[in-house]
């Protein structure tokens, strides 16, 4: 009747044991499938594989014939779990390569799509202003080639937006997944009484799919060129008043200026 | 010398704290095991949740399957914007010529017209393809809400539990207690008798 002597506490200890190991086995396993960059293998510890061997007796009588014990050190099964603890962080790096090839498509998807608005407008922008340098009998001279060097910068300018949208997009999945990882981890360390560590990993995941749709509404450089083509037809503009002709779509030269612009190229 | 009531009031008194020492040593007994029981429920739940949240990573965050279901979002996606431009009218180019055109006129024309059809179905597939990641992270978001009740409704049995657990540990009945204790009071009074 004493309730579970010699320090018995009915199994409590051994049941945290399994519990805490069950816990360890269930966070590897997420690193595990969704990959760790910095994944290190975990600490083997050596005194595990150390065991008590009674290698003979004291020389004596009765109480005095102690056995004798030497520590054996398992090698074989120390040096096995060891490479079994490398092997795990390799599999955990490898399976992040193989999460890495996916922002490498979100990237490039993303930089296609960048790429298509530029790429039209530039078409656009040069043959207009192909048509105004003809227009004004300077093709083949130095302000035809300034022009289109303009067209140039423009588009090396919106290529390198492009890229860098694209490594936001990419760079923005690659934070969800990590939140995700680290939800689900917090998820299953946290006891069940923790209510909100439980809900927090889920509503990030819901959060990962408005901010990918965000971010793929973003992704449009439409107006890029448009900096380039204002200061065309402020040009034109300003030509015209010189000569004192009509800007077109007003009745008396120089009263009206036409509107300022303002796209993504900037605005004056 | 002990008279007869002495000697029945110490058997009394003897009897009554044997029976409370017993009782309460009973009682204890019970709530320890109410106690044990809740604590193993309650380590198995953990480890339901634990099984039940790698079993999801398992199951919805391989990369293989990742990548499956952004290419199978970015399809579905392309289907849509796809069907849209195909179900609008005016995809043709409304050029001003009218009359008796030339060929050449007619044929810029259609060529205008395949090129700008060839220009949006370009920038349809390249939409659906970065509206894919959005795709992606919905399905794994619903998947996610099913992951979500599961871990919901483990909690809720765990509360359950405990609330049966205090429920039953402070109702662990001590009447022996009360009985030994009465015993040893009333020896008092026997031995007073003579």
């Amino acid at each position: 009747m004493c309730g579970g002597g010699g320090g018995g506490d009915g199994g409590a200890a051994e049941r945290k044991a399994a519990e805490e190991a069950r816990v360890a086995a269930a966070v590897k396993k997420i690193n595990n499938v969704m990959g760790n960059a910095n994944a290190t293998p975990d600490a083997v510890d050596r005194a595990a594989f150390t065991r008590k061997v009674q290698t003979g007796r004291n020389s004596g009588r009765g109480s005095k014939r102690t056995p004798i014990y030497q520590e054996v050190f398992d090698e074989a099964a120390y040096n096995a779990a060891v490479a079994n603890a490398k092997q795990e962080a390799e599999a955990s790096r490898a399976a992040y390569g193989e999460r890495v090839k996916l922002y490498d498509t979100i990237k490039t998807d993303a930089n296609k799509r960048a790429l298509i608005d530029l790429n039209k407008e530039r078409d656009i922008t040069e043959r207009n202003l192909s048509f105004d340098v003809a227009r004004q009998g300077l093709s083949g001279g130095s302000h035809d080639i300034d022009t289109m060097r303009q067209v140039t910068d423009t588009y090396q300018q919106g290529v390198l937006k492009a890229a860098e949208l694209a490594s936001a997009t990419a760079n923005n999945a690659r934070a969800a997944d990590d939140k995700t990882r680290t939800g689900l981890i917090s998820s299953i360390r946290a006891g069940l009484d923790q209510g909100s560590a439980q809900s927090q990993a889920y509503s990030d995941m819901r959060n990962n799919a408005d901010r990918a749709t965000a971010d793929a509404n973003s992704l449009s450089l439409a107006g890029f060129f448009d900096r380039l083509n204002n200061l065309n037809q402020q040009r034109k503009y300003n030509n015209g008043v010189a000569a004192g002709s009509a800007v077109p779509g007003t009745t008396t030269p120089g009263t009206t200026q036409p509107k300022s612009f303002t796209g993504s190229g900037g605005s004056y | 010398m002990c008279t007869g009531y002495e000697i029945a009031a110490l058997a009394m008194a003897a009897g009554g704290t044997v029976m409370q020492t017993q009782a309460a040593e009973d009682a204890n007994n019970e709530r320890q095991a109410i106690l044990r029981a809740a604590q193993e429920t309650e380590s198995k739940l953990n480890e339901k949740k634990a099984a039940t949240v790698e079993d999801f990573a398992q199951q919805v965050l391989t990369a293989p399957q990742r990548a499956a279901r952004y290419e199978q979002a970015a399809t579905t996606r392309e289907g849509d914007l796809t069907k849209a431009l195909q179900d609008a009218a005016g995809g043709d180019v409304n050029a001003s010529g009218y009359g008796k055109v030339s060929e050449d006129y007619t044929r810029a024309k259609a060529d205008a017209t395949a090129s700008a059809a060839d220009d949006i179905m370009k920038r349809a597939r390249a939409a659906a393809r970065t509206s894919a990641a959005g795709g992606m992270y919905d399905e794994e978001s619903l998947l996610g809400g099913d992951l979500a009740s599961n871990v919901a409704g483990l909690t809720s049995t765990s509360k359950r539990n405990a609330r049966y657990a205090s429920s039953a540990y402070n109702g662990v009945n001590d009447s022996g207690s009360l009985v030994g204790g009465l015993l040893t009071g009333a020896s008092g009074s026997v031995a007073g008798m003579k």
